[in-house]
């Protein structure tokens, strides 16, 4: 398999604390990746050496198959945007992502062309403000610009939405829903930013890594061989629930009344469909919906970070 | 190596754009011009300044001064004199936050994320800020010399006059990367600022020790007059090699501390 990222061993030790802890990355490529965690789980400081900006204490970093060393510039195959991108205020953006694209080495025709398109996939190509007069969601989505400049295959982004309004938030997670062909790599503890945009999962506890996988394959994993039943109307479902008490398969309420949660005492759901389908025929109810109940990403955190 | 060194000099290009927009070169410029034209007139009318001062109405003097007669080496001996105390106070406070500023706002992240490396990011940090101080100090010799042309009808030969900055120029560019290294090094404006100063008059008083005091570069300060002048002075090679190594030390400190901060 083609990996983005890999690394093997990864670890940051400061003096009295383990920030991450022997982590073996591996983000295929081609995926958005939800980098899920609490405050203080890692999340900054494995993007920081993924990155360059933080030498890590042991361990190796491959991003596409280029093995980065610390502290050796080489071209570089990703952009970051970090958790709150400060720029030149004096500037104008146009200005930045100049600068950014030389520092990437961009040929000049190259780079205006790319400058101009890339102010107006964040939508600033009308804005001439100095920088120091952008509010906070302008200047997110000129960090995502000047990490976009050199057209990376990988991009990593510390936290891009956390602090934006919901407005700031809805333009930010479009533009990333907008890139394609590119690895995007994103920091959050925003459970339904992950679950809304990414096709894979990495969940990070205490410095180390609890969960990677494709959602999908997580969501299956987890499976807790449970499904949701919905009845017409409320007297159904007591019914129902008198029935399957005494069947022993001890459904509990949810918030919707008209909804009970059933158990599959083998965690097969469906043997749990074919005792069901025998109760409701027998007395002779009628149901809306039968369905195995899928758990949502935040089950799936809980559940991989202890909690 | 081409690389690295292509990205310096953009990010040089950056520090220009960055000391002409924020008026940091006026206002260095405007300083050291003034400091230019105040020497100049201090020089030559100290006598009368000092004759007007006890002989103003209400004082009572029960001494004589006797002043002498102002030379044209005395516009050069104030010039070094009040820039060695005004002028580097001022560079001091114009780049004691240079690195700081950009750490702790965070840029510097941004700009080493794109492969600029903590050499580049020194070099070009350090190189624009002595361009701009020495070009201020070439811009206030000049007009020292014009100026003491007018008022001393002599202005001394050019060659010397800038033979006679050269030590000063040293001192200058030490300063700059001590001022560099604690902008690295500081957490904070202020304690940037205090270390910066007190560096600087380490410096200066170590020049007062005993036995080795002669041999050391705050000893730099006290060569532009006679230099100048077409005279010799006592040192001077090694009065620069001590200053150069201060210079290359620091600058040496400073990519090393970026190199392994940890923000």
């Amino acid at each position: 398999m083609n990996y983005a990222v890999r690394t093997q061993g990864l670890t940051k030790q400061y003096k009295t604390t383990l920030a991450v802890n022997n982590i073996d990355l591996a983000i295929p490529k081609g995926c958005c990746c939800g980098f899920l965690g609490k405050n203080g789980a890692g999340k900054t400081t494995t993007l920081r050496m993924l990155v360059g900006l933080k030498r890590p204490t042991n361990g190796k970093i491959s991003i596409m198959g280029q093995e980065q060393v610390f502290g050796v510039q080489s071209s570089l195959p990703f952009g970051y945007l970090p958790d709150v991108p400060s720029f030149y205020g004096y500037m104008t953006g146009e200005e930045f992502l100049d600068l950014s694209g030389k520092l990437c080495n961009i040929p000049t025709a190259e780079r205006k062309a790319r400058v101009k398109s890339l102010l107006k996939q964040v939508d600033l190509s009308k804005t001439r403000a100095r920088i120091s007069g952008y509010s906070r969601g302008m200047k997110q989505r000129l960090g995502i610009a000047q990490a976009m400049i050199n057209n990376p295959q990988v991009i990593f982004m510390d936290e891009p939405v956390s602090a934006l309004d919901p407005i700031g938030r809805r333009d930010v997670v479009e533009i990333i829903r907008s890139f394609s062909d590119t690895t995007v790599i994103f920091s959050t503890h925003i459970l339904s930013d992950v679950e809304d945009l990414c096709d894979f999962v990495l969940i990070i506890e205490k410095g180390k890594i609890m969960a990677q996988d494709y959602m999908a394959n997580l969501k299956e994993k987890h499976a807790t061989g449970t499904a949701i039943i919905r009845f017409l109307n409320q007297d159904d479902a007591v019914a129902f629930r008198a029935l399957a008490a005494g069947g022993g398969l001890a459904p509990e309420d949810r918030p919707n009344p008209t909804e009970l949660l059933l158990h599959a005492k083998s965690g097969d759901v469906q043997e749990l469909s074919k005792a069901v389908t025998s109760m409701l025929h027998s007395g002779g109810i009628a149901m809306e919906y039968f369905g195995a109940h899928t758990p949502s990403l935040e089950d799936i955190f809980y559940e991989a970070i202890g909690k | 190596m081409k690389l690295s060194g292509n990205k310096a000099r953009v990010f040089m290009t950056k520090e220009f754009t960055e000391n002409l927009r924020t008026k940091k070169i006026f206002a260095l410029v405007c300083v050291f011009v003034f400091i230019a034209l105040l020497s100049v007139l201090t020089a030559r009318f100290m006598g009368e300044i000092f004759g007007a001062m006890l002989g103003a109405e209400g004082t009572n003097v029960p001494f004589t001064i006797i002043m002498p007669d102002p030379v044209w080496t005395d516009s050069y001996a104030q010039l070094y004199s009040n820039l060695a105390e005004m002028g580097s106070i001022i560079f001091i406070v114009l780049f004691m936050g240079a690195i700081l500023r950009e750490k702790s706002s965070g840029t510097i992240d941004l700009m080493m994320a794109k492969g600029l490396s903590a050499t580049a990011f020194v070099m070009a940090k350090f190189g624009v800020a002595a361009i701009l101080t020495l070009g201020a100090l070439a811009v206030a010799v000049f007009v020292t010399y014009v100026y003491t042309l007018l008022l001393f009808d002599y202005g001394g030969q050019l060659g010397n006059i800038v033979f006679g900055a050269l030590p000063f120029a040293v001192f200058i560019l030490m300063t700059l990367a001590l001022t560099l290294m604690w902008s690295a090094i500081a957490k904070s404006t202020a304690i940037s600022a205090v270390l910066g100063f007190v560096s600087f008059t380490v410096v200066r008083l170590l020049d007062l020790l005993p036995r080795i005091g002669r041999f050391m570069p705050g000893r730099l300060l006290a060569h532009g007059v006679a230099l100048s002048s077409g005279g010799d002075v006592d040192y001077l090679p090694i009065h620069i090699a001590g200053a150069v190594v201060i210079t290359i030390v620091s600058l040496w400190v400073t990519v090393y501390v970026l190199r392994h901060r940890e923000g």
